[in-house]
């Protein structure tokens, strides 16, 4: 008796929830710490959600650990960022939460409690095919493609690796398990010029190691396209990445579906993405590239195509 | 000890010493902030160096490009003061190195540190500074942020070794320089401040300079007025009393004037009562003489004819008597020739022994009359002196002995006292007391004859004495006390034997005068006549004048005289000396020897006849000496 009044009691429970979802949409943002990129997506985000849905109301909460009580009470949870995903993960609730604004490691990554509900993503990791088709549209004459992967982003590599088949051009990769075997394995992915694409895997690429990552290639006349917008800043010819502000908008798309009842899909790589192109690395390495908009049109209108 | 400095001493110290001391102090704040500078300054230099090769290794050491590394490390090596330059990596192994790593600083470290270090050590200065990869702020969202923190890490370090050897050349050039200034700065200040202390002082100094001339005498030394206040007071106030000085010395100059004034007036007229005095006793004694002399002449004669007894005794007592009258004029005549210092001492050397043997002979008489022992003690001995006054003077003193001893002894002692005979009258007379040692040798003073009884003599005898002691320039000592006799002692020089003895000139006397021309002058014509007929006795042939018209007469009749015996008064216009001359002016007679025979004791006239050198007896003569000297005189010429 009691397992069926308890059964029954969760079933209602339920139904009082999904009900008052309906009525209130209590939509939790979970925001990672104050930081300038996590601010603007959370920006993005609300806005985006007011326009498709107005009658949904947004909460945000900024940092730190979450209680499954305060996640139970939401239709459903948004994290922006690895940190917020970490914890809400770790909370355990029911609540459907869909996490974005973090790479696919990240999210492979997360540890889920006990009895945690469904989730989805959107992850930041750009697809190979995508990386190949804009380095075949802004450089055409470079046919050689290289990378370095650790343990974490061998998919990655492989999908890359077998793009970049696909569209005849042939890649070189190089293992990197710890730091010092990054110059050893530039100096043979890159043992002649190539087009050298970064992967979102800190333990090859980050803060400390771009730096001479850029240099080296930079000095070996290897382009390279990077996965953010900080690389291109910092010396990469090419970036392909989705910024803060697209990931709000395009997280804030799919919160509004799945409120409005969708089923929950998979996680997935970002439908928006820009490219970006530092033209004077460009110029200096002898590269003629078309504007940063066009490519990133270009690209855009290729892949409505192929859908 | 600061007490006891001068003005200018002080001031220099109060000039000079804070002087010092600020330039002391500045000196070394400066020198100290230079130093610390110098240090700070090679220190940041050093750092400076090596956080720039840090992070121009960054890559080099990330791309293993050890040729880059030690490029830079021997570039860096050309920079002032690093001495060395080496590049660790990772696991503390030497990638790079430039110069000669200090030998007594620790090895490198093996882990790289936090952040940059210095070693210091004597001679060397270490900077370990780690090669930090630089950090790519990337904001995206690919990063989970707990992963920054750890992947943070330093790849190796960059090591740096400055010589400190030119830093401590410069230390030692600034000291040396702070030294160097310190000592311009005491110099000059030392100068200042003694230019100063010159010109507080010298006021001053001026003012004590005066104060010394004025004591010194100078009493016309005055002080500039200089200054004000104090230095002006003193200034006056030593003038003033420099003015009131020479006032007080003016005055008492003047005093002392008028008092010398009246002293020598005082003097003259003492001197011309003495004159008055000397003149009165001349006269008196040459007045006295006259009659006298021709006494003794015919009291001589009278003696020589034959008498009854009682005749012969009473021409005894006259010339008894008239002997003693004669040495009282003597006497007195003595005192005059001694005051007019006619007489010159011719000291040669005699028998000591044999004269003061004779002079005891003298007096035996007399001391047996006293009941008196007269004796004599005395080696045989000579001495150098007159014995003629030597003789005056011992008689005079043993006449008083006789005289002044009532009963006892007379001691007439001669003792050798080292290149002098000591010559002594003792007596055990009545002494004289202390108060009267000095006045007994004033004229006329006699201590135990108040009522000048004429048989004690007339108080000239140590007058005279006296006189002789000095004009013999010998030594007169008297020791004597009331009651306890006196002792009077001369000192003589002593003098060797001669080897010839004289001839007694009075042996020599007692020779004949038969057929003698004597030309005999006198105005008086009762002593004309005792003279004539005395010579006449003694065999000579006798012209008698009464002036010198009469004796030129005789010469003019042919008498050739051996000798001129004549008064020095004469009547007439002549005196005697002229007629000396006159006489000696006749053809043959230039060299006959003449007597003055002269009453007149004044100085002036005694002295006027020792200058024509004529021979003097005076009056009254006595017969022996006339004789003697006639001897004397026809024997030598």
């Amino acid at each position: 008796m009691t397992r069926v009044s308890r059964l029954l009691c969760v079933l209602a429970a339920g139904l009082m929830q999904v009900t008052a979802a309906v009525a209130q949409a209590p939509v939790l943002v979970l925001a990672q710490g104050e930081d300038p990129v996590h601010q603007e997506a959370v920006r993005a985000f609300s806005a985006r959600l007011q326009d498709i849905a107005p009658q949904l109301t947004v909460a945000v909460r900024e940092g730190g650990e979450v209680e499954r009580d305060e996640l139970d009470t939401a239709a459903l949870v948004v994290t922006l960022g690895s940190e917020a995903a970490t914890n809400a993960a770790r909370a355990g609730s029911t609540t459907p939460i869909l996490h974005a604004l973090l790479s696919r490691n990240a999210l492979e990554g997360l540890e889920r409690g006990a009895g945690s509900g469904p989730f989805t993503a959107i992850v930041l990791d750009q697809p190979a095919a995508r990386q190949v088709a804009l380095l075949r549209m802004a450089l055409p004459a470079h046919t050689r493609i290289a990378t370095l992967y650790g343990t974490a982003s061998t998919a990655h590599a492989r999908a890359l690796t077998a793009a970049a088949s696909t569209e005849g051009l042939s890649v070189r990769t190089a293992l990197v398990r710890s730091e010092d075997e990054l110059y050893p394995g530039l100096q043979k992915a890159l043992q002649a010029p190539a087009v050298l694409v970064s992967l979102p895997d800190t333990t090859v690429f980050n803060r400390y190691t771009v730096q001479n990552i850029l240099m080296t290639a930079y000095r070996l006349r290897s382009p390279v396209l990077g996965h953010s917008a900080a690389y291109v800043r910092a010396g990469a010819v090419l970036g392909l990445y989705t910024s803060a502000t697209q990931a709000g908008h395009e997280a804030a798309g799919l919160a509004a579906r799945l409120l409005a009842g969708d089923p929950m899909p998979p996680p997935a790589a970002p439908r928006l993405f820009e490219v970006g192109v530092n033209t004077t690395v460009a110029r200096a390495l002898g590269l003629q590239l078309q504007p940063a908009e066009t490519l990133t049109r270009a690209l855009m209108q290729t892949e409505d195509g192929q859908r | 000890m600061i007490g006891r400095w001068g003005i200018r001493a002080r001031v220099t110290f109060v000039a000079f010493v804070p002087m010092l001391v600020l330039a002391t102090l500045m000196t070394a704040t400066h020198t100290g902030l230079r130093l610390a500078d110098l240090d700070e300054a090679l220190r940041a230099r050093a750092h400076a160096h090596a956080r720039q090769l840090a992070i121009a290794s960054e890559f080099p050491l990330f791309s293993g490009d050890r040729l880059r590394l030690q490029q830079m490390s021997e570039a860096l090596l050309q920079e002032d003061d690093i001495a060395a330059v080496a590049i660790v990596g990772a696991e503390g192994a030497i990638l790079a190195s430039a110069g000669q790593l200090a030998p007594s600083m620790p090895a490198p470290p093996v882990v790289a540190p936090d952040r940059a270090q210095t070693v210091a050590g004597e001679r060397w200065l270490r900077i370990v500074e780690p090669i930090r990869a630089s950090e790519l702020p990337i904001e995206d969202a690919f990063e989970h942020p707990s992963s920054a923190t750890t992947r943070h890490r330093t790849p190796g370090l960059v090591l740096v070794d400055v010589s400190l050897e030119r830093l401590r050349a410069r230390h030692a050039e600034l000291l040396r320089i702070a030294a160097g200034w310190m000592l311009v700065v005491a110099l000059g200040s030392l100068l200042l401040a003694r230019r100063m202390s010159r010109s507080v002082s010298g006021p001053i100094r001026a003012v004590a300079d005066t104060v010394q001339r004025i004591g010194r005498g100078e009493l016309d030394q005055r002080v500039a007025p200089s200054g004000g206040g104090s230095l002006r007071a003193l200034a006056e106030g030593v003038n003033e009393m420099a003015a009131r000085l020479a006032d007080a010395r003016a005055l008492m100059s003047r005093r002392i004037d008028e008092a010398t004034l009246a002293l020598r007036a005082r003097t003259e007229e003492a001197e011309r009562a003495s004159l008055a005095k000397s003149r009165f006793l001349a006269a008196a004694s040459h007045d006295l003489r006259q009659p006298l002399h021709a006494l003794g002449l015919f009291l001589s004669q009278l003696a020589q004819q034959d008498l009854d007894a009682r005749s012969r005794q009473i021409t005894e007592r006259l010339v008894a008597s008239t002997e003693a009258m004669e040495g009282l004029l003597d006497s007195l005549l003595d005192i005059s020739r001694l005051d007019a210092g006619v007489l010159a001492p011719s000291p040669v050397a005699f028998d000591l022994r044999g004269k003061l043997e004779h002079m005891l002979a003298r007096h035996a008489a007399d001391a047996a009359e006293h009941g008196l022992a007269l004796r004599l003690h005395c080696p045989p001995c000579w001495a150098l002196t007159d014995p003629q006054l030597f003789e005056r003077i011992v008689d005079n003193l043993l006449g008083n002995a006789v005289r002044y001893t009532p009963s006892g002894t007379v001691l007439l002692a001669c003792r050798r006292r080292g290149q002098n005979w000591r010559v002594e009258v003792r007596d055990s007379g009545i002494g004289i007391h202390e108060d009267a040692q000095q006045i007994i040798f004033h004229e006329f003073v006699q201590l135990e004859n108040a009522e000048r009884a004429r048989d004690k003599g007339m108080g000239l005898g140590l007058a005279i004495v006296r006189r002789l002691v000095d004009l013999l320039g010998l030594e007169l000592s008297l020791r004597s006390a009331p009651g306890r006799g006196s002792v009077f002692a001369i000192e003589l020089q002593a003098a060797a034997q001669p080897k010839q003895v004289e001839i007694d000139q009075e042996a020599r006397a007692m020779g004949n005068f038969d057929g003698l021309q004597v030309l005999a002058v006198d105005d008086d014509p009762l002593a004309l006549d005792a003279m004539s007929r005395l010579l006449t006795t003694w065999g000579c042939d006798v012209h008698p004048a009464q002036d010198a018209e009469e004796a030129m007469g005789w010469l003019r009749k042919g008498v050739v005289p051996d000798i001129l015996v004549t008064d020095l008064r004469l009547r007439g216009e002549r005196d005697g000396l002229a007629l000396m001359d006159e006489a000696r002016a006749v053809p043959g007679l230039s060299r006959m020897p003449a007597i003055l025979v002269s009453g007149d004791t004044a100085p002036e006239t005694l002295e006027r006849v020792h200058a024509a050198g004529a021979h003097v007896l005076h009056k009254p003569a006595r017969p022996a000496r006339l004789r003697a000297l006639i001897h004397r005189l026809v024997g030598v010429s």
